[in-house]
């Protein structure tokens, strides 16, 4: 049973080598990623129903027990991660695969994607600091290989920024469990957590502190916060969509799990005080929507957008009751369909209108209307309208303000849903609604149903997570209160020898 | 059941429609009309069981830990609101079919319209405050596609976008409002909450409510959106935009009359507001030449009243209200058709080119003139009592106010004038040779629906009894009783008043047109607030993604810094000099050479020196291990050194020589990289000067041989104690390899039939 | 390039050379100093200096498969190290102790997954230094 736990890692370590294998045969390669990704998202429809069942799973990996091997662990907010990734990146597949231009992808499409997925995976399971260091330099040599895909000039630029400011905070990573190996000598992150507590109970908790604080800014920047959110604007309208989609579903979305262990699992009380997450939280999410509001291209906006989601998701993180921590949560899942979703459609867009500058398009809504509908629910599910998943984790959001009386964080999670709704429409307006500037322009070529089908499928999930929001934010209130107390992670990684 | 019917019929309806009306075409629209009135049917038994005090109730759970359940309570005042919605609703399906005739966008138009009205139905209905604002903000939605339904025009978009932004700052109030409402009562439903005039957050929320009522009813100073939305087709500007769903605002803030009207603000802010609006209407009507656009801001100012009348807040003002909002909707509702018969017959409908059109079209103004003696509050319409009742509710407040609404009513009735006999009578105009009269599809519901005001205020005590006074008992006051004929009274004398003052001002109105001053239009306002907050925010981000790596760095890492070092000054982390080990002088010359090394890469102009002083970085490094005594992570460390050397030494020969330029000292560089050095020194000091856990260290030490079957620790850790990250670094490596590839070419795109190299 | 005998001769045994301490080098790793991570480098190396010598052709002949395929199979091994034993957690070990009269070998899945490691690191510094290569070649030509 504790094989369950390895699984999201191997799978898609052997979907990529045997990608690698087969990279010759365009055909072969696909079909082998569409099964690994498969069964990848049916070991987290597996995995999330054990957890519910039991509510932690652990596994120590080559038998030695917890804190001297590494332990994979599973609570219910790593097995909603995996299930959420596993749905995004099985959408990306099909999208590629349904392209139009289906050998337009290198041979190292494939693999790269089921490595960034094992990558995450790693992340969100695994119980140990280094090893998730390990599986962020996993992630970003992975993403970086993707985003230079296809050899452009701008996305050798734009991946020069990315790679250069995740190394630094890869070095930041490793500077602070350098410190922190020093003082705890130990990696596992049940374990660090027990000793920290004595070590405030001590009042020694001095260096603890500095390398949290370390640890925060480096998943700060992988998270994309102000004033660490640079490498994103720089390089994510980049890269082909379905690669600009699989990286809103899961960069900035590790950054952030990374972020929620650190504040309630490894660190005792705050890093540096809540204040601090939270205003980094607010600005994050004003300055990400005015930057948002100002750009006129359609992956710029979109870029911006994921930065001002991601405040959302720090505010409820930093207040840190179950509910916020249920929001953030809930939050994150909507962001990754919702935001995934409107990276592929305009994908689909730009490829039909033939270009993303917001001055160059139009006539979609006329040409597909079918595309149309599926970008108006993704981009009112991201402006947070009833009845789809971005209202739920919204309101929940400002429910937990309003809880924790925050009254200004209150104010700027509205004033922020007001300019992603004008910047949403926006790209409505340019692309769909306004004709397009071209009147000579065939807008129905490549306009084919088959490539409807991720983008259908993703918007069903946003509509399904609006309306069946009751159970789902259950469960993601169930993750916030083992979040709150970690008492039960810690008992089930480390067993008895606490 | 039946009131889920009232949701399940349209939403089935909107969901079939663009199919239906690719298999019926126009008749489409009629069955769905068919269907609505099923609807009224339904909204009419409902009436009866609410009246006799046990009103239907609905509820399933959506989202219980969020307070959101889907609870429907057909309650009076809600049904009261839902019959004027199915009722005009019927006659907009009906009047739509011939007015969009075979548009291929009629089946996508009638599927959002019925998507507004299952959303208005569900406002009116919602017991559940969330479920309320859910509603809300559906019908804000379907406003959105619905306005801009002639998308090519960019000034539908813009009355489409404007329209959207405002009413969304009313939704996300709204959204505020709610959540405060339900954490301060604990209480969910609208029909179990208690007043909280008393609560700290009242003022807040209260205010939250206004915002919200007044963006969705157009009041000052939102009231421009409303002339925008008027780029719509008629039949949707007929339904939503005057007859529903700007009556949402003033539907709110009836609810909330129970809850909040203790609040001491209450009467003074919302009289206030609507008596800006009123105002604001006053002035504009005399401009106005556009048939849509005069109605447009009657209507704004006939929501003023209707606010006006809640903030009053007395029973008889409610009462009053109530009467409005229905005669209201009985004479806006067919004066908007007719307008939009007039465009539909001669496609104009500036006044200025109207007229003579009652031959060519006497049942279209018929209608008109039923709704527009209504409008004019002329007995015996349902519009004479209802101003009657404003009047004299009016006068309870203060003197003033009956002044403006006098005023105001004057305006009306001049835009009745202009609505009904600048076309009907107005001098011959070319235009005439086009109209014709439309089908009996349009003109019924003009008709019927105008002749329901008529037959409302001839039997108003059945209106009363059924109708305006459960109502009333719904929204927690007396009813008060109607009356067409109050005798000779000082509200007469004021209707008359007003009744001559309007067809003066109407036949006076190219005076007017001079006299009224020009004042800035909130929708340049709104345009300007927007473009400051847009181009503020478009500088910030300049500012800060501008685009320069260096810069990019040098935040991060100053930011990193201060972090830290903020941190360190707070926490208590000391430097112990006694805990540090002393330095060898193995590991001082190991540290020498480090340093060396890695000035002359910095300051190298050519590319082998720079290699050159990278590897030798790299031989300290393995000093280092050398001294640490740990030769494995020595061996590798050299090799690693060596093989990238060589690596990059193959990348370059072949590249023409390259000299840099010397290199410049910058003093900001120069901070950057001082602060990084003391950074990186002060934080391995902390580290030196802690007690070095070791637990996990020893175990391995321990255990290597005895467990692991192999005496070289490190190896024992690396294959099998921490295997998976083995595991994880080989699988980088091997990512590193294929992106290579990529880079190099060797994996970029492939073509099919072609040998992959 | 010209060849010359000496550097011929000498290229030969020292790339025989370094195959042979690579692969002691990853035998001994569990013990002494050394490990597949090392062993891979040094081998590596022998593809280096026949590449260097001789051009990406040779060190291509001399590796005989794709560096990629090292890879993929190195990966595959260092799996199934783990998968050996079915019902326990990933990565459990196994060893054998095989007695040959005069020493004892001991063999055990942390071998075979260092010897993944090995082909990993062969194969993926060869995969460097071949595209580097062979780019620099074209680019050369292309001149």
């Amino acid at each position: 049973m504790s094989n369950l736990l390895t699984l999201p890692l191997l799978v898609p370590l052997i979907s990529a080598t045997f990608g690698i294998l087969a990279r010759q045969h365009a055909n072969v390669q696909r079909w082998i990623s569409l099964a690994g990704i498969s069964v990848y998202l049916a070991i987290g429809f597996i995995l999330i129903s054990h957890v519910l069942d039991q509510s932690y799973l652990t596994a120590q990996v080559g038998g030695w027990q917890a804190p001297y091997g590494i332990t994979l662990v599973a609570d219910l907010l790593s097995a909603i991660m995996i299930l959420f990734t596993g749905l995004i990146v099985f959408s990306v597949l099909l999208y590629s695969l349904m392209t139009s231009k289906p050998c337009g992808f290198s041979p190292a499409f494939h693999p790269l994607v089921h490595f960034l997925l094992m990558g995450a995976s790693g992340a969100f399971l695994t119980g140990d600091i280094f090893n998730l260091y390990v599986c962020f330099e996993i992630m970003l040599m992975s993403s970086f290989a993707l985003m230079t895909l296809e050899g452009k000039a701008e996305q050798t630029e734009g991946a020069v920024k990315y790679v250069v400011l995740n190394l630094l905070s890869s070095a930041i990573f490793l500077a602070g469990l350098g410190l922190l190996y020093a003082k705890v000598g130990s990696l596992n992150m049940a374990d660090i957590s027990v000793i920290s507590q004595q070590a405030v109970a001590d009042e020694k908790v001095g260096p603890i502190r500095l390398a949290g604080l370390l640890f925060f800014v480096s998943f700060s920047v992988k998270a994309g916060m102000f004033p660490f959110f640079f490498w994103l604007p720089a390089s994510y309208h980049t890269p082909s969509p379905p690669v600009s989609a699989l990286f809103s579903g899961i960069l900035t979305k590790v950054g952030v799990y990374a972020l929620i262990r650190l504040h309630t699992l490894v660190m005792p009380g705050e890093v540096l005080g809540y204040k601090l997450l939270l205003t980094m939280g607010v600005a994050t999410m004003l300055i990400g929507v005015f930057g948002a509001a100002s750009q006129m291209h359609i992956r710029r906006i979109l870029s911006f957008h994921i930065i001002s989601q991601i405040g959302y998701i720090v505010v409820g993180i930093a207040i840190k009751t179950p509910l916020a921590l249920a929001s953030a949560i809930f939050f994150i899942g909507h962001n990754i369909i919702s935001k995934g979703n409107l990276f592929l459609v305009a994908g689909l867009a730009s490829d039909i209108v033939g270009s993303e500058k917001l001055h160059k398009t139009g006539g979609m809504w006329k040409a597909w209307p079918q595309l149309g509908i599926i970008y108006l629910i993704s981009a009112f599910s991201l402006a947070g309208f009833p009845p789809l998943s971005g209202f739920v984790a919204k309101f929940s959001i400002v429910w937990a303000t309003v809880e924790s009386q925050l009254w200004w964080v209150m104010a700027a999670a509205i004033f922020t849903g007001l300019f992603t709704l004008y910047s949403m429409m926006k790209i409505w307006v340019e692309v769909f609604w306004k004709d397009h500037p071209d009147p000579d322009r065939d807008l129905t070529l490549g306009k084919n149903s088959r490539r409807l089908m991720p983008v259908s499928l993703l918007a069903g999930i946003i509509i399904f997570l609006g309306l069946g929001g009751g159970p789902l934010f259950d469960i993601c209130l169930r993750a916030g209160e083992q979040l709150v107390n970690p008492a039960g992670y810690i008992q089930a990684v480390l067993g008895e020898i606490t | 059941m039946s009131i889920a019917l009232l949701f399940i019929i349209p939403i089935v309806l909107s969901v079939a429609s663009p199919f239906g009306f690719r298999l019926l075409g126009k008749n489409w629209s009629k069955l769905v009309s068919f269907f609505i009135l099923i609807m009224a049917g339904l909204v009419i038994l409902l009436l009866d069981l609410a009246s006799i005090g046990s009103p239907q109730t609905l509820s399933f759970d959506w989202i219980p830990r969020l307070g959101l359940s889907v609870t429907l309570r057909a309650d009076s005042f809600g049904l009261f609101m839902a019959l004027i919605i199915t009722v005009i609703g019927a006659g907009v399906f009906s009047y739509t079919s011939e007015y969009m005739g075979d548009d291929p966008r009629t089946g996508t138009i009638t599927g959002w319209l019925l998507l507004f009205m299952a959303s208005m139905l569900g406002v009116v209905l919602a017991d559940n405050i969330v479920l309320l604002f859910v509603s809300w903000e559906l019908t804000s939605i379907s406003s959105y596609i619905l306005i801009g339904t002639n998308n090519h025009d960019p000034k539908a978009r813009a009355g489409a976008k404007t329209a959207l932004l405002v009413t969304s700052i009313g939704g996300l109030s709204l959204l505020g409002a709610i959540v405060l409402l339900g954490v301060a009562t604990g209480v969910w439903n609208l029909s179990e909450m208690p007043a909280i005039h008393n609560h700290p957050w009242a003022a807040s929320i209260f205010i939250l409510v206004c915002l919200a009522a007044f963006s969705k009813s157009a009041q000052w100073p939102f009231c421009f959106w409303l002339p925008g939305a008027m780029a719509a087709p008629t039949p949707i500007s007929a339904y939503l935009h005057s007859a529903t769903m700007v009556k949402a605002g003033v539907f709110l803030l009836a609810r909330m009359h129970p809850i909040l009207s203790e609040h001491a603000a209450w009467t003074p802010v919302l009289v206030f507001f609507s008596a800006a609006s009123m105002i604001v209407v006053i002035i504009s009507i005399p401009k106005a030449t556009d048939l849509k656009s005069l109605l447009a801001h009657s209507t704004v100012g006939a929501l003023a009243l209707m606010v006006c009348l809640i903030g009053i807040g007395t029973p008889y003002a409610l009462n009053a209200m109530t009467v409005f909002l229905l005669a209201h909707a009985c004479y806006k509702a067919p004066l908007f058709l007719v307008a939009g018969s007039i465009d539909h017959a001669v496609h104009n409908r500036d006044i200025n080119a109207l007229g003579g059109l009652a031959k060519k079209m006497p049942y279209t103004m018929l209608s008109a003139c039923i709704a527009g003696i209504s409008m004019a509050g002329i007995p015996p319409m349902l519009g004479f009592a209802a101003k009657e009742m404003i009047l004299e509710a009016g006068l309870s407040y203060a003197p003033w106010l009956i002044t403006l609404i006098t005023i105001l009513a004057t305006a009306f009735v001049m835009v009745a004038c202009c609505v009904v006999l600048i076309p009907a009578f107005g001098k011959n105009s070319c235009l005439v040779e086009k109209a014709h009269e439309s089908p009996w599809s349009m003109l019924a519901p003009m008709l019927l629906i105008g002749i329901i005001g008529l037959a409302c205020g001839l039997r108003l005590e059945m209106i009363e009894n059924h109708l305006v006074s459960p109502a009333v008992i719904s929204l927690g006051v007396k009813p008060a009783g109607l009356g067409l004929w109050h005798g000779f009274t000082l509200y007469l004398a004021l209707s008359s008043l007003a009744v001559l003052a309007g067809w003066l001002a109407y036949t006076q109105r190219q005076a007017l047109y001079k006299i009224i001053p020009v004042l800035p239009s909130g929708a340049v306002i709104h345009e300007v607030i927007w473009n400051t907050v847009l181009s503020f925010g478009r500088s910030l981000t300049q500012i800060i993604q501008n685009g320069s790596l260096t810069s990019y760095l040098g935040t991060t890492i100053i930011v990193t810094c201060a972090l830290i070092f903020y941190a360190w000054v707070q926490v208590d982390a000391p430097v112990r000099p006694s805990l540090v080990q002393k330095i060898t002088l193995a590991e001082l010359s190991a540290g020498l050479l480090i340093m060396a090394s890695s000035l002359a890469t910095a300051f190298a102009r050519k590319r082998l020196p720079a290699i050159a002083g990278l590897g030798a970085m790299g031989m300290g490094m393995t000093l280092f291990f050398i001294v640490s005594q740990a030769p494995d992570l020595a061996l590798t460390q050299f090799l690693v050194e060596i093989l990238s050397v060589v690596l990059l030494v193959v990348a370059f020969r072949h590249l023409p020589d390259f000299v840099g330029e010397p290199i410049k000292i910058q003093s900001g560089r120069l901070i950057i990289s001082a602060l990084t050095g003391l950074t990186m020194m002060v934080l391995t000091l902390v580290a030196l000067s802690t007690e070095y856990g070791d637990r996990v260290s020893l175990w391995y030490g321990l255990n290597a041989l005895r467990q692991g079957h192999g005496a070289n620790v490190v190896n024992v850790i690396l294959v099998d104690f921490r295997a998976l990250d083995t595991l994880g670094e080989i699988t980088v490596l091997s990512i590193a390899a294929l992106g290579v590839g990529v880079l190099m070419g060797g994996l970029k795109q492939i073509k099919t039939k072609k040998e992959p190299t | 390039m010209k060849s010359s005998p000496i550097l011929d001769i000498t290229l030969r045994w020292l790339v025989v050379l370094l195959g042979i301490v690579s692969f002691f080098l990853l035998l001994r790793g569990h013990d002494e100093p050394g490990g597949g991570f090392s062993g891979g480098l040094l081998a590596a190396s022998a593809i280096i200096i026949t590449t260097i010598a001789y051009g990406a052709d040779a060190g291509r002949k001399l590796l005989h498969f794709q560096p990629l395929s090292y890879i993929a199979v190195g990966l595959i091994l260092s799996v199934l190290a783990g998968l050996f034993q079915w019902d326990a957690v990933f990565m459990s070990s196994i060893w054998v102790e095989l007695s040959l009269g005069f020493t004892i070998i001991k063999l055990g899945t942390p071998l075979l997954f260092d010897l993944g490691v090995y082909i990993v690191v062969l194969g993926v510094v060869s995969s460097f230094v071949l595209e580097i290569e062979s780019i620099v070649k074209i680019k050369k030509e292309g001149l």
